[in-house]
């Protein structure tokens, strides 16, 4: 009872589980403006899903959640349009780079190494400077008397106040050259097309830290570009791989996007600071599941090739 | 002379049978229902009920093997000396992508020595494939039920006519695929083969898992641009319900 067969993923699966599964990272996903791609993957696969259609339908099923958390932002006010179009117009250019770049590893052998070493890098870099940071806030007390002079820009600020076209992006509060969200765009899209994820947990770092929009500001715009990321996605795998599962990612998208709402009101009585302890926390575990998988002696030896 | 041609009759009959390598085709028998698995939305598994006979004193072994195909596998292996990596690919060729056996427990006896010697188990599938490969192989498919023998559930009966009868029952496993299985039977006896017949079984998709499948490999376009409305639309629904309850609010 409640077993359904998907014929894409040529398996038969327990709709509540799935269901389940998609609450649980659409609930991330509105609480953090994270796709959730890097962790509903892996437990799909965990479920007996092949890896590439695991991947492919988590697109498809992230293209409602993002549809539904990116809506729940907009009403509050969340979601910055001139920073994300700039942004996935910057992604859209590097994850072009980013595909030729894996096909050039490829060819080169030993691409899966390069792939899990930067996966584990990245993650264990963003996620130990985040939690350290937000750390280091939630321990400050509120300033005693403000006496202090005023503070000497850092070299970081000179520089971006040194780049031409600079505008306001008024949601965010911020006054930045166009140049930084293009750029960091394709560094962001380089990395997510070199990993093969949404890039939501990169991105999210990128906006609170070299961009320096607010916490609220960020998930809601962070939502927005990976609707159109995933969408693109979405549509490729399905011509070029056909390993989109369509009936698994309906099952997942409703459970994602009742679990992306709650995330979304969850968002909202969190501070800033406890969002950012908790998604690196979350990105930190992510990093040692993969350094663990890296470094234990796996229990078969063989996997089948076309997904990793 | 007619004694000396009977006995002469009766000696090379009696040589043909402790030889134990002919038997007539009517002294085996096999049937199976359900004779064609129907892969529908609700399919997680099905029970296959095979019956037949064979000789008197002669045990029966049921496979069901799926086809025959080659697969490429990635190897993982230590790279600078402490990294478990891909590190190539390797291909199996000519192995079957299901391979499920029905036993006694006499024969099987826990794969021992016995099972061993008569070679119709997995390893009877290896080829040239180098050992370690398919002892990893075999791991795989092993938790992944597409390889399985099930010891012990092969029972007889007497079916007269000198003849043994035997009934059983496999599961087919819930990542069934399309496609033409053999199903045969085994006559062991004394630690040999020595008969065999072959039947087939088909698993085709019925219902929505076909439809769904005739539109993911014929229209690909269609079916991805509809997966990406379909999504969206999800997305704005479940925000209209949740709107209206002021969720969002």
């Amino acid at each position: 009872m409640w077993h359904m067969y998907l014929p894409i993923a040529g398996n038969s699966v327990n709709v509540i589980l799935i269901f389940m599964l998609g609450g649980l990272v659409g609930l991330l996903s509105g609480i953090f403006g994270v796709g959730g791609g890097f962790l509903m993957t892996p437990l799909l696969i965990m479920f007996g899903i092949p890896p590439t259609v695991a991947a492919a339908s988590d697109s498809n099923q992230i293209v409602g959640a993002s549809t539904s958390g990116c809506l729940a932002h907009y009403r509050l006010g969340n979601v910055d349009f001139k920073m994300g179009f700039l942004l996935l117009i910057g992604g859209i250019l590097g994850g072009f780079v980013g595909v030729q770049a894996i096909k050039v590893l490829r060819a080169m052998g030993n691409a899966d190494f390069l792939i899990n070493v930067t996966y584990v890098l990245m993650l264990g870099g963003v996620g130990s400077y985040m939690f350290y940071e937000s750390l280091q806030s939630l321990r400050k007390k509120v300033p005693t008397v403000k006496t202090e002079a005023p503070k000497k820009k850092s070299c970081y600020t000179a520089m971006l106040e040194s780049l031409p076209f600079q505008t306001d992006f008024k949601k965010s509060g911020v006054r930045l050259s166009l140049l930084m969200p293009l750029v960091l765009g394709v560094l962001v899209g380089v990395l997510a097309a070199i990993m093969g994820v949404g890039g939501g947990f990169i991105m999210v770092p990128i906006m609170v830290y070299l961009l320096r929009m607010p916490m609220h500001v960020v998930v809601g715009t962070s939502l927005f570009q990976i609707l159109f990321t995933c969408i693109n996605v979405t549509i490729l795998q399905s011509y070029t791989n056909h390993t989109v599962d369509f009936v698994l990612a309906l099952i997942l998208l409703v459970g994602s996007t009742i679990g992306a709402q709650f995330g979304t009101k969850i968002s909202k009585k969190l501070k800033g600071e406890h969002l950012k302890i908790l998604l690196a926390t979350l990105v930190l575990a992510v990093m040692v599941k993969m350094l663990f998988s890296l470094l234990l002696t796996p229990d078969v030896l063989l996997a089948y090739a076309g997904g990793h | 002379m007619k004694k000396y041609s009977i006995a002469l009759s009766i000696c090379f009959t009696m040589l043909l049978m402790s030889c134990g390598t002919v038997f007539a085709d009517e002294d085996m028998s096999l049937s199976f229902k359900p004779d064609h698995v129907t892969i529908g939305t609700t399919y997680n598994g099905a029970t296959v009920e095979l019956s037949g006979t064979v000789p008197k004193g002669c045990a029966a072994v049921v496979r069901v093997m799926g086809e025959l195909k080659d697969t490429k596998f990635k190897k993982k292996g230590k790279v600078l000396g402490f990294l478990w990596m891909n590190v190539a690919t390797v291909e199996l060729d000519h192995i079957p992508s299901l391979f499920l056996v029905a036993t006694d427990s006499d024969i099987y006896g826990g794969g021992g020595k016995k099972w061993k010697d008569l070679n119709i188990g997995f390893d009877s599938v290896k080829g040239n494939s180098d050992t370690e490969i398919f002892h990893e192989f075999l791991k795989l498919v092993e938790h992944e039920e597409h390889y399985m023998i099930e010891d012990g559930v092969v029972k007889y009966h007497d079916a007269g006519n000198g003849l043994r009868g035997f009934t059983a029952e496999l599961t087919l496993p819930s990542s069934l695929q399309r496609g033409d299985y053999t199903v045969e039977v085994l006559a062991v006896r004394d630690g040999k083969v020595v008969g065999k017949t072959v039947s087939s079984i088909s698993a085709a998709f019925s219902g929505f898992p076909k439809i769904l499948s005739s539109i993911a490999f014929g229209h690909e376009i269609i079916y991805g641009i509809s997966a990406v409305i379909i999504a969206i639309l999800a997305g704005l629904f479940m925000s209209m319900v949740f709107s209206d309850k002021g969720a969002a609010h």
